[in-house]
């Protein structure tokens, strides 16, 4: 079981289900860090990676949504992200606590790959109506086509930053990972990480009150 | 005050049970999976009617380019939440779209015990009096007709695959039999009255047989096709 917090992350425990003939159910809740199941699963063991995805797909597809600002393809990212991180898995040690970062890492470059891939198609889309828009005037349908454009707007203008920006933003920003998990991630240093928010904070702000 | 910009970002979400299922299935679909010991057995030639049983794996078999053959071990775990959980969730979505209604609704499946071997995966599931199997392979998806959780008088069979997978309940008091068929068996643990075995490939040709200690061998002839299968 795992709770989320509101920065995304998770605290996760290690839920043992023990169900036999005469027994009663066993719960026993022990920690068990990522990086733990990250060397499990490198070495072949699939509930270990099933156990890294449920702890973190929730998160993942928020972040996702946040990324692309559809749930449709929020989908798609999570589940590509979590199959890379299958490929990769053995490739590679973690070496922050949280396999979180690395995993909005990988869903932000499938991100940018779908955005490079379907911009000519979504500029198409956006000429469209909207989810039916036109014909349902519910509030929530309302309320959650308005969410739905204004997020598109910020992952647009988030795609339009340069790389280095663009990464920061898609951690610290849209992920609420630390600077300092963004900094370890991206291999420099904590002040360069703020500085490229602060950069990206400008012109986001601008590119967005334009949109507006 | 510009460092504490933030663009506007909506909220979390919760993830949708479907949606959590639906991932869960696609990444098990397309995740590749490594079976060693059913490679090693391939590259020995041994493609024969194997049986694996719980938690014992022996050749039973006399033939002499065998007899120095170590099978790998499969054993059972009472509950492998993740494997239960990805299984569970690529028979529902099965299931779902195929519009099967005859089966217990999803967020009352409990997982009693899970086993692999060779390409099958079988998760036990119990709802409410009731309970079923739910085996995946990496090409198809099959369960077994969902049943009221009894104690037989005799050994049944309630399910078997094509791949091999054999289900079935035992009488009180029986926690372990023998399970052969075909000329090859082995040791079979009960767990909550319910035994799984599998025969490496195929179902068997002869009826199988069960030998409970004390009690005598029974012929299994009724071997009950899954009550849903699907072949991807």
């Amino acid at each position: 079981m795992s709770t989320i917090s509101r920065s995304g992350y998770t605290r996760a425990t290690t839920r043992v289900a023990v169900r036999a003939e005469g027994a009663s159910e066993l719960d026993t809740e022990t920690p068990t860090l990522d990086h733990v199941l990250w060397r499990r699963a490198a070495e072949g063991d699939r509930s270990a990676f099933g156990e890294l995805f449920e702890r973190h797909a929730e998160a993942v597809w928020n972040h996702a949504y946040r990324l692309t600002g559809s749930w449709a393809l929020a989908e798609d990212v999570t589940s590509a992200t979590f199959l890379t991180a299958w490929r990769k898995v053995t490739g590679m040690t973690l070496v922050r606590e949280s396999a979180l970062p690395w995993l909005y890492a990988v869903a932000g470059n499938i991100a940018r790959t779908e955005h490079r891939r379907s911009t000519r198609f979504l500029r198409a889309l956006r000429r469209l109506p909207t989810d039916g828009v036109g014909e349902d005037h519910a509030d929530a349908v309302v309320e959650r086509v308005d969410v739905d454009r204004r997020t598109r707007q910020v992952s647009h203008a988030v795609q339009s930053l340069p790389r280095a920006e663009r990464e920061a933003v898609q951690l610290c920003l849209l992920g609420g990972v630390p600077v300092a998990d963004a900094a370890a991630l991206l291999g420099i240093a904590e002040p360069s990480v703020r500085a490229r928010l602060s950069r990206a904070r400008s012109r986001l702000r601008t590119m967005l009150e334009v949109t507006r | 005050m510009n460092e504490e910009w933030t663009p506007p970002l909506p909220p979390r979400r919760p993830l949708p049970a479907e949606i959590r299922v639906r991932l869960r299935a696609r990444i098990a679909d397309r995740q590749p999976r490594r079976w060693p010991g059913l490679v090693a057995l391939v590259a020995a030639g041994v493609v024969a009617m194997t049986l694996v049983a719980v938690p014992l794996v022996r050749w039973p078999g006399p033939r002499a380019d065998m007899a120095a053959m170590t099978l790998p071990e499969v054993r059972p775990t009472l509950v492998d939440d993740a494997q239960a959980r990805a299984d569970i969730g690529r028979c529902w979505l099965r299931l779902s779209a195929a519009g099967r209604t005859d089966y217990p609704n999803p967020t009352d499946w409990v997982p009693l015990f899970t086993f692999s071997a060779f390409s099958s995966d079988v998760t036990v599931v119990a709802s409410g009096q009731t309970m079923f199997a739910c085996t995946t392979t990496p090409e198809s998806v099959a369960l077994s007709t969902p049943v009221v959780l009894r104690r037989p008088t005799t050994p049944t069979v309630l399910m078997a695959t094509t791949e091999g997978v054999i289900m079935g309940l035992v009488p009180e008091g029986v926690d372990e039999l023998r399970v052969s068929a075909d000329g090859f068996g082995a040791q079979v643990k009960v767990v909550a009255g319910i035994f799984v075995a599998a025969f490496g490939g195929n179902r068997p040709v002869t009826p199988p047989v069960a030998d409970i200690p004390g009690r005598g061998a029974f012929r299994l002839d009724s071997l009950p096709i899954p009550g849903f299968t699907q072949v991807d």
